[in-house]
């Protein structure tokens, strides 16, 4: 069976510090699914990697069968990565810069225009995409962004902390926006969050990393009943506990 | 194929920032501007030389001549004129004396003095001499005007003295004032050139020196505008996002290029544009240096009297040819210094030691004579595509270019594809994002220690 991601004994050098450590998972197509963990776990470098952004020290990473080293142009037509801190070109507009993006994934005009529409209903800004996106509020840059990322229905979604810096109203709405997405165009996402309510509602499986190491990964129900815990958070806390204590 | 959209992004991004567009706007106002101001003060000293002139007159001499030329001053044809005349009084042409009646006459803005036996030299066709003292009260632009408005009033002398001898000689005038009149024609180096040797080395210095100039400097503004871009991709953090597009390394890099090629185009235009102004506002105050030839005389044809700058075509293909390599490359390692900077701030103090590597060269050419350098530096200098531009342009206003300098458009042709390819070597790895890391961490350990 082919897998969406599949990856195996990755591992991630920054000179002396080892930011991965030999981490393998498999991502299953039009599946979510949630990378959590503290800060420094190696959740983004996973994510870089996949994204064609860094290679690996050693092990190997699939997209859809495709090595993201060796075939990292192929990659890069399945993927579409949104980074935790992506910023907008300040002096287009925002329908300015959803029509460029549109038009580097699709040669054919009628393409390009279903892209940028979607853009425009994902990003619900409005008429204001046709102000430029140096009047833009933080929230309004980011659902510009994940609008950006999803319109052109890339076969795998990469979002580094989608509802990052966003209030609690448009995470909600960016949340409810990625679910529905992949429901509906069957769309792969593989996703970090520091927010355990936002991967509970979205996710179905997640893999929990510390210390660029994969501490556990299953089912959320699954796991919620293999530690007896009510919700992911209360899980995350209990994980790292025993990991902790594992280490010591 | 060029990733033609993200050419568009790059010139419509470009084009819309102020910090970018703002300087080739004032490059292109600025000139015309200092043309005007040059020109203001040109015409204010012409102007003041027409003002009214309050001018003291001593009369040694006593003779017919100088009575009449008193006389004339005094005479109310010349206060309409604006010359308003007195007879002064002195007692010895000596510089106490001077002093003593300048002083007492605060208005009086020249004197001229007529010596003893200045009628008699006239009389008998001898040279004569007047003294002419223009009072300057204050340093400045009026000062200047003083002197202009005395050279008014010994002109009206110098016309009474000329008349005066011609009508006993039975000559015309002119042939008194200039008996024999100069056509100037300077060889330099294999160019004939219109114009007193003075006037055209002093036209080929003045273009050899500023037009490269120029021509650098819009090549460094290239490369800072492509590093400002490229840094500016890192500081707003699109550069993640723009590599994980389905765009190859290489097209992005090649759109960046293209994209600020075009800018610098835009940009070189303005610049071009406010040259020319300048050019256009500076010609009406020049004099022309046209000779008066006698209308017996064959005048001579199919010559130019215009500024000393000869370049043909071809030449301008081959300079034009160069700068787009010049451009290119510059752009490209501007692209570098931006994508290996976290924000623009890094960029710009990378840029400055930069700005000296390729301004080294460019003063070599402008103020050593190139040919007398050693052979190899020679070479480097036609070679460099950063320096070529200037090379050629210097080369061609003082001599011919030859079929030499096509290969050397090679050279720069050889050179500039090598840098786009380090440039894609950087740009198709992760060294990128590690290289600008490291400048990142090296900047901020040299500002703490800075601080501590």
């Amino acid at each position: 069976m082919e897998f969406a991601v599949s990856v195996r004994d990755l591992v991630k050098r920054f000179g002396n510090i080892e930011a991965l450590k030999g981490i393998s998972f498999n991502v299953e197509k039009e599946e979510i699914f949630g990378l959590v963990g503290p800060n420094g776990a190696g959740k983004t470098t996973t994510l870089r990697i996949l994204a064609t952004l860094l290679l690996p020290t050693s092990g190997k990473a699939y997209v859809f069968g495709r090595d993201v080293v060796s075939e990292s142009s192929e990659v890069r037509r399945y993927i579409s990565y949104l980074p935790e801190e992506a910023g907008c070109y300040r002096n287009l507009t925002g329908i300015e810069f959803l029509r460029i993006v549109a038009k580097l994934y699709f040669s054919n005009k009628a393409d390009v225009e279903e892209a940028v529409e979607l853009g425009i209903k994902i990003s619900g800004l409005g008429e204001r995409l046709y102000d430029k996106i140096k009047t833009y509020s933080k929230g309004m840059k980011r659902r510009l962004q994940v609008a950006r990322a999803l319109m052109v229905r890339p076969k795998l979604a990469i979002l580094d902390e989608p509802t990052s810096g966003l209030d609690v109203l448009h995470a909600m709405t960016i949340r409810k926006t990625i679910a529905e997405f992949s429901k509906r165009y069957g769309t792969t996402i593989i996703m970090s969050s520091h927010i355990m309510s936002e991967v509970e509602r979205i996710c179905s499986r997640v893999a929990v990393m510390n210390k660029g190491k994969i501490i556990e990964m299953d089912y959320i129900d699954e796991l919620k009943q293999k530690y007896g815990v009510t919700d992911l958070e209360e899980l995350f806390v209990r994980v790292l506990k025993s990991d902790s204590a594992s280490i010591g | 194929m060029i990733a033609l959209p993200l050419v568009e992004k790059e010139v419509k991004d470009l084009l819309r920032d102020p910090r970018i567009l703002i300087p080739f706007i004032i490059s292109a106002l600025i000139m015309p501007i200092m043309a005007l101001v040059v020109a203001h003060f040109m015409t204010q000293e012409v102007a003041t030389g027409l003002e009214p002139i309050n001018l003291g007159i001593v009369d040694f001499d006593k003779s017919n001549v100088s009575k009449y030329i008193v006389s004339l001053f005094i005479s109310e044809k010349m206060q309409s004129q604006g010359i308003n005349t007195e007879l002064l009084e002195l007692n010895a042409i000596e510089p106490k004396n001077i002093k003593e009646l300048i002083s007492s006459k605060q208005d009086l803005e020249a004197l001229i003095i007529i010596p003893k036996g200045f009628g008699e030299n006239i009389t008998h066709i001898k040279r004569s001499y007047i003294i002419t003292i223009p009072i300057v009260r204050s340093i400045g632009f009026s000062g200047i005007g003083v002197a202009s408005k005395a050279e008014r009033v010994i002109d009206i002398v110098k016309e009474v003295v000329i008349k005066d001898i011609s009508s006993r000689l039975g000559i015309e005038p002119e042939v008194i004032e200039t008996p024999l009149s100069t056509i100037y024609m300077t060889y330099v180096t294999d160019k004939l050139l219109m114009g007193p040797p003075s006037m055209v080395l002093a036209g080929i210095s003045m273009a050899a020196i500023m037009i490269p100039l120029i021509v650098m400097v819009i090549a460094l503004s290239v490369a800072q505008m492509s590093a400002t871009s490229m840094a500016i991709e890192n500081e707003e953090r699109t550069l993640e996002t723009l590599l994980t597009f389905p765009v190859s390394r290489f097209n992005i890099l090649m759109a960046k290029l293209l994209g600020s090629f075009s800018v610098a185009i835009i940009g070189s235009a303005f610049n071009l544009v406010g040259l020319y102004l300048y050019m256009i506002v500076m010609m009406r105050f020049m004099t022309s240096i046209k000779p008066s030839i006698p209308t017996n005389q064959t005048p001579i044809q199919n010559i130019q009297i215009s500024l000393p700058i000869d370049i043909s075509p071809i030449e301008f293909l081959i300079i034009g040819i160069s700068l787009v390599f010049s451009l290119f490359f510059l752009s490209a390692l501007g692209i570098v210094i931006g994508a290996l900077s976290s924000d623009v701030r890094i960029s710009s103090t990378l840029m400055g030691p930069l700005s000296i590597i390729v301004i080294i060269p460019a003063y070599m050419i402008v103020f050593v004579d190139v040919e007398k350098l050693p052979l190899f530096i020679q070479v480097l200098l036609f070679s460099l595509p950063f320096a070529q531009p200037a090379a050629l342009i210097k080369k061609a206003l003082i001599a011919n270019l030859s079929i030499l300098d096509t290969t050397y458009l090679g050279a720069s042709l050889v050179l500039t594809l090598i840098m786009l390819l380090v440039v894609a070597k950087i740009f198709t790895t992760e060294k990128i994002l590690v290289l600008q890391r490291g400048i990142e961490l090296r900047f901020r350990r040299r500002k703490k220690s800075f601080r501590t």
